[in-house]
């Protein structure tokens, strides 16, 4: 341990947020002046990626430094296992009030049991419900910074949902008739933004990715989808409206947290630490939810607000470093002098240290069998075909055999609009290389936990229908 | 029986099974309610509170949920209104007080109180701010800041609205805390239920997503429908 005073940390995540959501990133429909000034405080990484499009195995990453596959974590039911420690866990033990409010979607780990809890609903926040508990969860968090006088240093993780609501939004079209709110004439007060241009690409979608989202095999989200197909593109356009006003109640919501730290004696000792957990698709491939991974779904905000003034050595910095969820967690874990032996990377300079070598890409995972690589310019995606033997085991490339393939340049088609796979074989074979040498060195235990063995035969049905048919 | 309109009918897959049952009972006993209170110094409005969902909020969570009841007490005092408002909130699990001054909009000192009574963790947490000339300033305990922020439009809580509509574009300070910049109520179609007549409105704007009011013929909302909860007038109460 340095003789440095240990920094207060602050772990403010939202729930849906998309990296381009932010009107910093560029986008003219929203106005996010408090997440803006959270970028401008600090270093604005401009790379980050979630390990998971999806809440609870994305939220188990940021909670342990270990991917899904890993952990156990791969569907919103499949509890953590035992031997992986969290976050609250560690920072209490070295010495930290580590404290939790709002959501933490964990499933198999209560989170009364590793941080003092101020807030966690009423029977438990589990998936949603930002309108019913975001208030609340602020407020708890509020009053923790208005009392807190200890010397030892807090770990404050705050779980805001919004802009998660868009999600319940689009449930309200289930099982009715609703007319188009495009006429509702809200351009009298504000412009419907535009459809992305992606809005009709679909070149190079995974089998996968086409059974989570579009297929007619599909298993979840039915009633939306259903209700979503016969939608005239302003409708679409009025649910970007509305998820871009779920994103600034969310930033109103930030606003006054960052206000209210700043004006704490203790706000000089601290250093805040933003993302979401995942994306959210905006129509982008005329998607809606997540589950993806695509950019609007993988692609989250990452911003580190350093007011200690000893990490960030030029506030307003943007970083185009690769940057994985896993390595949030190794970033409050080397603020708080933590040594965790996971892969994950701290994304600040030690003290007095360089920077830890950046990645050369990042390791996605989605619904057990989809995987992405994503580097400076390129990503893939690719889907293991299931073998249905119902081993219970993690699909990985030395036991499973790949499906379908997509390449993307990132950096010159950032829609995904053109699946370059077939015109560069040699790129797309090292991007395969990187992903097998990812997963060699990646814990692979077998799977037991009831309920993700019925998730996955589930969906390993109709995976393998889906391969069989085409 | 008359059909819900569909911007309050929350029985698709992931409403409470007796969502419709319980908004037809509140909405049946709008006969009873006194029609004005002009001859009183004050009114008492009471709101209860659908949920509009159930699934997803928690694993243990129950079809028959209700999720509370909001009380706005506003009594006159000059040409402003004393306005009190007590909402309870039994799946956050907490009890919000507000106290303002009004006309319309809210001007002049306000105070809020949320108290969270979980027995696995209990909290406390007071504000209080003020509008004046357009400037809304928010401040928590020990000094602590919370929001400043200039506006041209009047005033509103949502609590304000629950009296009356108002017309033209206003600042929304939701919760008497949350500021949505740019707000205005758009028109959206008419509906009679239970033989009252209701005018329906779309709260909209920047900061704000979009709700679904239904007012009397005197602007008076009479259900309010959030995303995720609905608000159904119950008792409206002359004070004296």
């Amino acid at each position: 341990m340095t003789n440095v005073k240990r920094p207060n940390i602050i772990f403010l995540s939202v729930d849906e947020l998309s990296y381009s959501a932010l009107s910093a990133h560029g986008c003219e429909d929203v106005k996010t002046p408090n997440m803006d000034r959270l970028l401008a405080l600090g270093v604005d990484f401009s790379r980050a990626y979630t390990t998971c499009p999806l809440c609870s195995p994305a939220r188990a990453s940021l909670a342990t430094g270990f991917y899904p596959s890993e952990n156990g974590v791969e569907f919103n039911t499949s509890p953590l296992r035992r031997e992986y420690p969290d976050i609250g866990q560690l920072m209490t033990q070295a010495g930290y009030n580590a404290v939790h409010c709002g959501k933490w979607h964990v499933p198999g780990r209560d989170v009364r049991t590793s941080f003092d809890c101020l807030y966690y609903g009423n029977d438990v926040i589990n998936a949603c419900g930002a309108e019913v508990f975001d208030s609340v969860t602020l407020h708890a968090a509020l009053a923790f910074l208005a009392k807190y006088d200890s010397s030892a240093p807090f770990y404050l993780q705050v779980g805001l949902i919004n802009p998660h609501d868009i999600c319940e939004f689009l449930y309200g079209f289930e099982g009715k008739q609703v007319p188009d709110l495009s006429s509702l004439n809200m351009d009298l007060l504000v412009k419907l933004p535009s459809l992305p241009d992606n809005f009709d690409a679909q070149s190079g979608e995974t089998r996968l990715m086409r059974l989570l989202r579009r297929s007619p095999d599909y298993l979840m989200h039915t009633g939306v989808a259903k209700a979503l197909a016969g939608w005239a593109k302003a409708q679409w356009q009025v649910y970007l409206w509305q998820y871009y006003r779920y994103v600034e109640v969310v930033d109103a919501a930030i606003g006054r947290l960052i206000t209210a730290l700043e004006s704490m004696p203790f706000c000089d000792n601290t250093v805040l630490v933003f993302s979401s957990d995942h994306g959210e698709s905006m129509g982008g491939h005329g998607l809606f939810q997540k589950l993806t991974l695509y950019e609007e779904s993988v692609h989250v905000p990452l911003a580190v607000a350093d007011y200690t003034g000893r990490y960030v050595e030029k506030k307003g910095t943007v970083c185009d470093r690769l940057i994985s969820g896993v390595d949030i967690f190794g970033t409050i874990c080397q603020l708080a002098g933590i040594p965790h032996g996971t892969q994950a990377k701290s994304i600040l300079p030690q003290a007095g240290a360089p920077f830890e070598a950046p990645r050369e890409y990042v390791y996605i995972e989605c619904n057990h069998w989809g995987r992405a690589i994503v580097d400076k310019q390129y990503k893939l995606i690719v889907d293991y075909i299931p073998t249905g033997n119902g081993d219970g085991m993690v699909p990985r490339s030395n036991t499973h055999g790949f499906g379908d393939i997509a390449l993307y340049d990132i950096q010159n088609d950032k829609g995904e609009t053109r699946d370059i796979a077939a015109h560069l074989p040699a790129r797309t074979n090292e991007m395969l290389h990187r992903l097998r040498s990812h997963e060699e060195n990646m814990a692979t235990p077998p799977i037991t936990d009831g309920r993700t063995l019925k998730d996955i035969a589930l969906w390993e049905g109709a995976l393998k229908k889906a391969y069989e048919r085409e | 029986m008359d059909a819900l309109h569909w911007s309050v009918d929350h029985r698709g897959h992931h409403s409470v099974l007796n969502y419709e049952q319980r908004l037809r009972h509140y909405v049946s006993q709008w006969q009873t309610l006194i029609d004005d209170t002009d001859g009183f110094k004050g009114e008492r409005l009471t709101f209860s509170v659908l949920p509009n969902y159930w699934n997803g909020y928690s694993s243990h969570a129950s079809k028959e949920r209700h999720f509370g009841t909001v009380t706005i007490a506003r009594r006159r005092a000059g040409i402003q209104c004393e306005v009190k408002v007590e909402y309870h909130s039994q799946d956050a699990w907490e009890i919000t007080t507000c106290h303002y001054t009004a006309a319309e909009g809210i001007e002049g000192c306000f105070s809020g109180n949320a108290y969270c009574g979980h027995p696995k963790g209990a909290f406390a947490w007071a504000w209080s701010g003020s509008v004046q000339g357009g400037h809304i300033a928010l401040e928590g305990p020990r000094g602590m800041r919370l929001a400043r922020e200039d506006t041209p439009y009047g005033v509103y809580s949502n609590w304000c609205l629950m009296h009356r509509l108002p017309q033209g574009v206003f600042c929304l300070l939701d919760g008497l805390e949350q500021v949505a910049p740019q707000c205005e109520m758009l028109p959206l179609d008419t509906w009679e239920m239970e033989g009252t007549r209701l005018m329906g409105y779309v709260l909209a704007g920047r900061g704000m997503p979009m709700s679904f009011w239904w007012a009397d013929e005197r602007r008076r909302p009479m259900i309010v429908s959030h995303t995720l909860q609905t608000f159904v007038l119950t008792k409206r109460e002359g004070l004296l």
